[in-house]
């Protein structure tokens, strides 16, 4: 059985830190939907490296500490 | 407005998708006039995915890109099982299906349901999609009673109250998603039994539009029904 790799984030904490920032600014900020911040936060989506990397930038937080491999 | 609507909806389409479904309504709407219009539906279904994966159009983001294949793919699995069990079906035997125009519209509906419905759920959700299909069925029932009951009051009162177990079940798949899930699986196996869609297996499969109701009605029931039951985790009912 190959492994499954459930991610948990702290993504809402994280904007709420970065200034209060709404789903919808942050959307703007990283270029994409506030739709996608909203599905990352409620766990339904994982997003790639590089919208990790750019949430990391804007958020100014490292990207492990946004999101989290589960045990 | 448009966008204070989708915020509500929380349901934020790419333009390309936006004009693809207007070109859609606008393909079935002028076919009434010439079926020749059909392939405008056929455009604006198909046209975007071409162009996005041509390179030629990029109006999406991530999610909405990995919602789209993904509805794709479900899509793929579904019509393309249903259409090689269709074919064994009438390969094995002398076959009264009717028109092979029925054939195709079944083949095309069932395509074109499971890419939409899978489609919500990568936007909404399970809870939500499934209270949403619930109270579309809803509003749909009560707007043809509307028009087809205008002048007999009674009627359109008593017939007005079917729409309310749809809005009732809506409530409760936000709420308590498993009681829902539940729920909604018998009542898929009731109508199956009160519309004799299990005449389905008998010698004229499709007569009376039986593919249809199973594949616009009872099969969302039923796939509500189970997608309820294997949400694992509660959405919040505020979201």
């Amino acid at each position: 059985m190959r492994p499954k790799y459930d991610i948990s984030n702290n993504l809402k904490l994280c904007r709420l830190k970065a200034g209060d920032l709404t789903q919808e600014q942050l959307a703007e900020k990283v270029g994409t939907t506030r739709q996608t911040i909203l599905s990352i936060e409620k766990g339904r989506y994982s997003p790639s490296v590089g919208l990790a990397l750019r949430l990391s930038q804007v958020l100014g937080a490292t990207v492990e500490e946004i999101f989290e491999l589960e045990e | 407005m448009i966008k204070k609507l989708f915020n509500r909806l929380d349901w934020h389409p790419a333009h390309g998708t936006l004009v693809a479904g207007a070109v859609v309504i606008l393909g079935f709407a002028l076919s009434e006039i010439s079926w020749w219009f059909l392939s405008l539906a056929a455009l604006g279904t198909f046209g975007p995915g071409i162009l996005r994966e041509t390179g030629l159009l990029n109006d999406q983001d991530e999610f909405q890109r990995r919602a789209d294949r993904r509805a794709g793919y479900h899509a793929f699995l579904t019509a393309g099982l249903f259409t090689f069990l269709y074919m064994a079906y009438l390969r094995s035997g002398e076959r009264n299906v009717g028109e092979a125009e029925v054939s195709v519209s079944l083949i095309l509906s069932l395509l074109w349901f499971t890419w939409f419905l899978s489609s919500l759920l990568s936007y909404w959700g399970p809870q939500r999609t499934v209270s949403r299909v619930l109270n579309a069925f809803g509003w749909v029932w009560l707007v043809f009673n509307v028009v087809g009951n205008l002048n007999d009051f009674v009627a359109l009162f008593m017939q007005s109250l079917l729409a309310v177990p749809f809005f009732l079940l809506a409530y409760v798949a936000k709420r308590w998603p498993i009681i829902a899930g539940v729920l909604l699986i018998v009542a898929s196996g009731f109508f199956f039994y009160l519309f004799h869609l299990y005449e389905i297996f008998g010698p004229n499969p499709l007569e009376r539009g039986r593919g249809e109701v199973i594949i616009l009605f009872v099969g969302p029931l039923l796939v509500s029904g189970i997608i309820l039951l294997r949400n694992k985790q509660s959405e919040d009912a505020s979201e």
